[in-house]
C-alpha cells in the first residue's frame, strides 16, 4: 500500500470514529447563539456520522445511573464530561462561562475544547488567567457568521479521533 | 523476653519524655552501648515525624513531640523535610489536571502537525522514516509548492518529530509516533 492510499485508510478510520462529543453553551432562549451551538452540533454530526453529538440538556441520565439526583446538574454534568471525548463550548453566554470557571480544574479539563472569541485573546482578567492554558480556538466575527469557524472546529475533532485511534491523551 | 511492641513502646515514651528518671537511664545506658537499640529509636523518632505531620497524634502528643523535637536543630530540620514534602505530594495531587492539560497540549501540537495540510504532515514523516530527504527535493515528493511544505514542515520540527541538520529526518520521537498510530489503526505507512 503506498502512502496515499495508507493516508487515505487513516482519513477514513478517523471520520468513522465513535466518538462522543458534548456541545456546551447558550441555551434555547439565546437566539443566533443558540442556532449557531445547533449548527456545530449539526456539521459534527454529518461529518462524524458515528459519532453521538449531545446538547447537555438533551441527556438523561437517570436511566443509566439509578438513583442519580435529577436536579443536581453539577454531577450530571461531571458525568458527561467524564465519558465524553471532547466538549466543544461556546463561550458566549453566562452559564457557558460559569460552566468554564467549574470545570477547568478538574480531571477532565483536557476534554475542554473553548471557543472564544479572539477580542479576549491578549486581556488580563479574572475570566482570561481561568482560560489560561486551557484548549482555546479563537474567533473573529467574520469566522463566526460564516462557516470558517466551523471548519476548524471540524479540524479538532479529526485530531480527537486521530488521538482516540492511536491512544493518545487529548 | 523483650517484645518488639513493648521495646517501641518504651523508646516512644522515652522520646516523648514520659518516663521517670531511672527509666530513662536505663534507655540512655542500652542506646550508649547497644547499636541496634540505637536505630530503633532513630526509626520510632522518624515515625513520631510522620504522625506529627499527617496529624495522627492526638493533641497532647502533638504538643509534646512539637515541644521536643522543633527545640533540636537535627530533629527541626528532619521535620522540616518531611513536612515539605508532605506539601509537595498534596499540592501535586492537586495539580494533577494542570500536568494533564500539559500533555494533552502536547500531544494535540504533535497530532495537528500530522493532519493539517490534508494530512500531509503525516506523508512527510512517513517519507522522512523511510530515508532522510534534501528540503529541496521533498516537495516535488509531496506534490505540494514549497512555501507549504515548509510551514507543515516547521510544524512537525517544532513538535519534536523531524530534526534537520544537512538533511531533514525522522526523529525517534516521530518514529514512535508513527508506530503507536500503525499499530493502533492497523494501517502500515510505507
Amino acid at each position: 500500500m503506498g502512502f496515499i492510499e495508507a493516508i487515505n485508510r487513516l482519513k477514513r478510520q478517523t471520520e468513522a470514529c465513535e466518538l462522543n462529543i458534548l456541545v456546551w453553551g447558550p441555551g434555547r432562549n439565546a437566539g443566533e447563539h443558540f442556532e449557531k451551538r445547533k449548527k456545530i452540533k449539526g456539521e459534527v454530526c454529518r461529518c462524524f456520522p458515528n459519532a453521538d453529538v449531545c446538547f447537555s440538556e438533551d441527556l438523561d441520565l437517570t436511566e443509566t445511573l439509578p438513583g442519580i439526583d435529577e436536579r443536581d446538574l453539577v454531577s450530571q454534568e461531571l458525568w458527561h464530561l467524564a465519558v465524553c471525548d471532547v466538549c466543544i463550548v461556546l463561550d458566549t453566554s453566562k452559564g457557558a462561562g460559569e460552566e468554564i470557571a467549574f470545570y477547568s480544574r478538574s480531571p477532565d479539563a483536557h476534554k475542554l475544547l473553548i471557543l472564544t472569541h479572539e477580542r479576549y485573546e491578549s486581556v488580563t482578567s479574572f475570566p482570561s488567567s481561568l482560560r489560561k492554558n486551557q484548549n482555546q480556538l479563537f474567533y473573529n466575527d467574520q469566522q463566526y457568521d460564516t462557516c470558517n469557524l466551523v471548519e476548524h472546529i471540524l479540524s479538532r475533532i479529526r485530531t480527537v479521533a486521530l488521538g482516540k485511534l492511536g491512544g493518545f491523551r487529548l | 523476653m523483650e517484645y518488639v511492641v513493648e521495646r517501641e513502646e518504651a523508646i516512644k515514651r522515652y522520646v516523648l519524655g514520659q518516663l521517670s528518671e531511672n527509666e530513662r537511664y536505663d534507655i540512655e545506658l542500652r542506646v550508649l552501648t547497644d547499636s541496634d537499640y540505637f536505630n530503633e529509636l532513630l526509626l520510632v523518632e522518624d515515625e513520631l515525624t510522620d504522625d506529627l505531620i499527617s496529624g495522627a497524634l492526638s493533641n497532647h502528643d502533638q504538643e509534646r513531640v512539637k515541644r521536643l523535637f522543633l527545640s533540636i536543630p537535627e530533629r527541626r530540620n528532619k521535620v522540616g523535610l518531611t513536612n515539605a514534602i508532605a506539601q509537595y505530594l498534596s499540592n501535586s495531587e492537586e495539580r494533577r489536571w494542570e500536568e494533564t492539560l500539559r500533555e494533552a497540549c502536547k500531544n494535540r501540537g504533535l497530532l495537528d502537525s500530522l493532519i493539517q495540510e490534508d494530512w500531509m504532515g503525516l506523508h512527510i514523516l512517513a517519507l522522512l522514516r523511510s530515508s532522510s530527504q534534501r528540503p529541496s527535493d521533498l516537495a516535488s515528493k509531496v506534490k505540494a509548492n514549497k512555501s507549504t511544505v515548509s510551514v507543515v514542515l516547521n510544524k512537525l520540527i517544532e513538535s519534536g518529530l523531524v530534526e534537520q541538520k544537512e538533511l531533514l529526518t525522522c526523529t525517534e520521537r516521530g518514529t514512535e509516533t508513527l508506530e503507536k498510530i500503525e499499530k493502533s489503526t492497523g494501517v502500515r505507512l510505507t
